[in-house]
């Protein structure tokens, strides 16, 4: 091989690495070796940072924050707790002087949503229909009950038959349930270390900055 | 006083070197040592060294060939274009041949302007060896023809390599030819007696006169007729030719065999006469009368040196090839600081910035794990916020998509007549509305108060599509169904049971129905709320 031919050979493998550099599994790089590595890499910075923050806020008032924390988990339980449920709608329809029976709970398929978005995100749903007896009265009271209850409880439809100074009535209701953050949810199976409550343990598994990726 | 030059002839093995003062030659000295390139080499030896001139070496080879040709101004300044031109005139074989030559008008060389010129190659071994033996010394080849000067006319060079006719016109060159006869050393080959080698020996003797030896002597004679006849047979195809030979036979002998006496019987029976320049008689006046004849040509390289160089001169073929490599070298010198460059361009365009970023990478790495660190401290928390978060998202989206009940229950009671009794009420929430259905009996047989429900249904915020799905004579009294779209938007909760629905008697109507404000003017002409005595008069009337 001649001495040109060689140096055009070499001028090739060269040209050649640079090109194929971005795909050698050598670095986080992309086409021509600019690699996105740090940018990437930044922003899972400032992702962690904006999480410490969020965190930080929520220090700042750790009576409120834990007061609303209770209150969201009471509301939406990570189990249907159907027991604590029925003693909520038992209370209600007592206060509103009505008689009641519960229904067999069942969960509420996606598919009776007219569309996703009239979908809670991250929430499974139950449905309890409850008969109620009592007086017309009774049934507005109790339904404004149910808007009250520290148990996230909405109302799918109603009906009432007024009859000879008994109403009778049937109110669709609908539950909800969620895992919330499972970190969080992972995070109170564990002993407690430093969480805020001593029921709701930290977690420690430290962010690798992939989890901050879809805020 | 006069510059001290010195001139050096090869002919053979034999080589001859003259100082010269001026014009004038102070000593000669020959050397036969059995190879011209030790004896030039030992001869350049003995010279001195300190402000040395570039020493002029004769070169007499055989298969020398000189010839006129045309030249340009290309060849004066380009000796690739000359030696093309040269060997384009004399077809030899370029790989075996070195060329030289001389621009006889050197100064008319301009533009595109042609003059006359000669070319004279000679071989290339030749010329090697010749630098060969000069070593580091500064000397110059260049071929016997072109140091020919002061003497217009018909030289003939006696030589040991060869015998040369040359024709001077206007002290150069004008015709040059190499003789068949050959030189004496041709002679000196025939000479030796079988079995031995004392050919040399032999023609020695005979060049100094030694007439003993009459074959050897005769073997002489019949040579140098040779040579005459063929001097001749030249002279006269020159003359023939035009060329501007001299009328007079008047000849030039010189070299080694110019010596010997026969020569100029040989000579004056072809009509030619021997003939040494006064001037070259008194230049060599210092020279042993023996050797002038022989240091001639070395005498001529001297007072020559420099003259129409550099294309006079042969190139140095060992120069040459130093300076292709050279050139080879420093080209690929010049590759490899070409890739150098475009190595370390390339690195600057794509290197330094990957580098750059990767430095960045490993900076962001840093900053990561420090605000990783950061974050453990508080991880536990944060996923509280987030627990919070995606359970605050579900209560808000759930409460937002749910109508006001105690709202809708109102409504539908609330705007009902005093006289209406209530069989069903059937709500069902469909998207952000709720689809109300009323069952319902008036004991009154006419229109009105379904008329006026409906009105009031009509008037109220939120509601849409109010109509009377069905409508039926039963015994005296009418029995109808009334539905109703209602906004769940259009409900707020600041519903106060007690203030609406406080009798479990039917609906009063009301301005603002569970929360639901009533167009006004719907509701004047609403009739205002009989007493409870009355509607439950009324209502069981």
């Amino acid at each position: 091989m001649s001495r040109s031919r060689r140096v055009l050979v070499l001028l090739v493998v060269l040209v050649a690495a640079f090109l194929a550099w971005p795909y050698l599994p050598l670095t986080n790089s992309n086409a021509l070796g600019r690699s996105d590595g740090a940018a990437a890499v930044r922003a899972q910075v400032e992702a962690v940072r904006r999480s410490t923050r969020a965190a930080a806020e929520a220090l700042t008032d750790v009576e409120r924050f834990s007061s609303e924390l209770g209150q969201a988990r009471t509301a939406v339980p990570l189990e249907p707790s159907l027991v604590e449920l029925i003693d909520m709608l038992d209370a209600a329809a007592s206060a509103a002087q009505l008689e009641w029976r519960a229904g067999s709970p069942s969960p509420v398929p996606l598919s009776n949503f007219e569309s996703s978005s009239a979908v809670p995100p991250n929430a499974d749903i139950w449905q309890i229909t409850m008969s109620v007896s009592g007086t017309t009265d009774g049934v507005g009271r109790v339904l404004d009950s149910l808007r009250r209850l520290d148990r996230l409880v909405t109302v799918v439809s109603v009906s009432i038959q007024p009859g000879d100074g008994v109403v009778n009535g049937e109110l669709v209701l609908r539950y909800y349930t969620s895992a919330g953050d499972p970190a969080a949810i992972e995070a109170e199976q564990e002993p407690a270390e430093d969480g805020l409550k001593a029921d709701q343990p930290p977690s420690q598994a430290a962010p690798t900055g992939e989890d901050f990726n879809d805020e | 006083m006069s510059e001290r030059l010195f001139g050096i002839e090869v002919d053979g093995d034999r080589v001859t070197i003259v100082e010269t003062r001026g014009e004038l030659a102070v000593s000669s000295r020959i050397i036969d040592i059995g190879s011209a390139k030790d004896a030039l080499t030992v001869a350049l030896r003995k010279l001195p060294r300190r402000n040395a001139r570039t020493v002029r070496v004769s070169l007499v080879s055989p298969s020398t060939t000189l010839r006129r040709i045309d030249v340009t101004a290309e060849c004066a300044s380009s000796r690739a274009a000359f030696e093309t031109a040269a060997f384009a005139a004399l077809p030899v074989n370029r790989d075996t041949t070195s060329v030289a030559g001389m621009f006889f008008d050197h100064e008319l060389l301009v533009g595109d302007a042609v003059s006359a010129g000669a070319a004279v190659v000679a071989p290339l071994n030749s010329v090697a060896m010749v630098y060969a033996g000069a070593r580091r010394r500064p000397v110059e080849v260049v071929a016997a023809p072109l140091t020919l000067t002061g003497f217009d006319g018909v030289w003939l060079g006696l030589h040991h390599d060869a015998a040369e006719v040359t024709l001077l016109s206007g002290g150069r060159p004008w015709a040059y030819r190499q003789l068949r006869a050959g030189g004496l050393g041709a002679l000196a080959a025939h000479l030796n007696t079988a079995g031995s080698d004392d050919g040399p020996v032999r023609l020695a003797a005979l060049l100094d006169g030694y007439l003993d030896d009459l074959s050897g002597a005769a073997e002489l004679n019949r040579y140098l007729q040779m040579v005459v006849a063929e001097l001749h047979q030249t002279v006269e195809f020159w003359r023939n030719g035009g060329e501007p030979v001299p009328p007079q036979g008047a000849v030039l002998v010189y070299g080694m065999g110019a010596n010997v006496p026969a020569i100029g019987l040989a000579l004056e029976e072809s009509g030619y006469y021997g003939e040494v320049p006064r001037g070259f008689s008194e230049a060599l006046t210092h020279i042993p009368l023996s050797d002038r004849s022989q240091a001639l040509g070395a005498y001529l390289a001297a007072v020559t040196a420099g003259r129409d160089a550099p294309e006079a001169v042969f190139v140095d073929p060992a120069a040459l090839s130093a300076a292709t490599l050279s050139r080879r070298r420093n080209r690929r010198l010049t590759a490899v600081a070409a890739l150098a460059a475009l190595a370390a361009g390339l690195g600057a365009v794509f290197v330094a910035p990957m580098l750059d970023e990767r430095k960045a990478e490993q900076s962001a790495l840093a900053d990561l794990e420090y605000e990783q660190r950061q974050f453990a401290a508080v991880a536990a928390v944060y996923h509280q916020t987030e627990d919070l978060r995606i359970r605050s998202e579900i209560v808000e989206a759930a409460r937002t998509a749910e109508p006001y009940w105690p709202a809708v229950v109102s409504l539908g009671f609330g705007t009902a007549p005093q006289a209406a009794v209530i069989n069903a009420f059937n709500a069902t929430a469909v998207g952000t509305s709720v689809s109300v259905v009323l069952s319902a009996e008036l004991a009154d047989d006419s229109y009105r108060e379904l008329t006026g429900w409906l009105s009031r249904l009509r008037a109220a915020t939120g509601t849409s599509q109010v109509w009377s799905s069905s409508f039926s004579r039963k015994e005296g009294k009418v029995v109808f169904n009334i539905s109703f779209m209602f906004d769940t938007s259009a409900a707020s909760p600041d519903y106060q049971p007690g203030a609406i629905l406080g009798s479990e008697a039917s609906g009063v109507p009301s301005p603002s129905v569970g929360g639901v404000p009533v167009d006004p003017e719907s509701a004047a002409e609403t009739p205002p709320a009989p007493p409870e005595s009355e509607a439950s008069a009324e209502g069981s009337g």
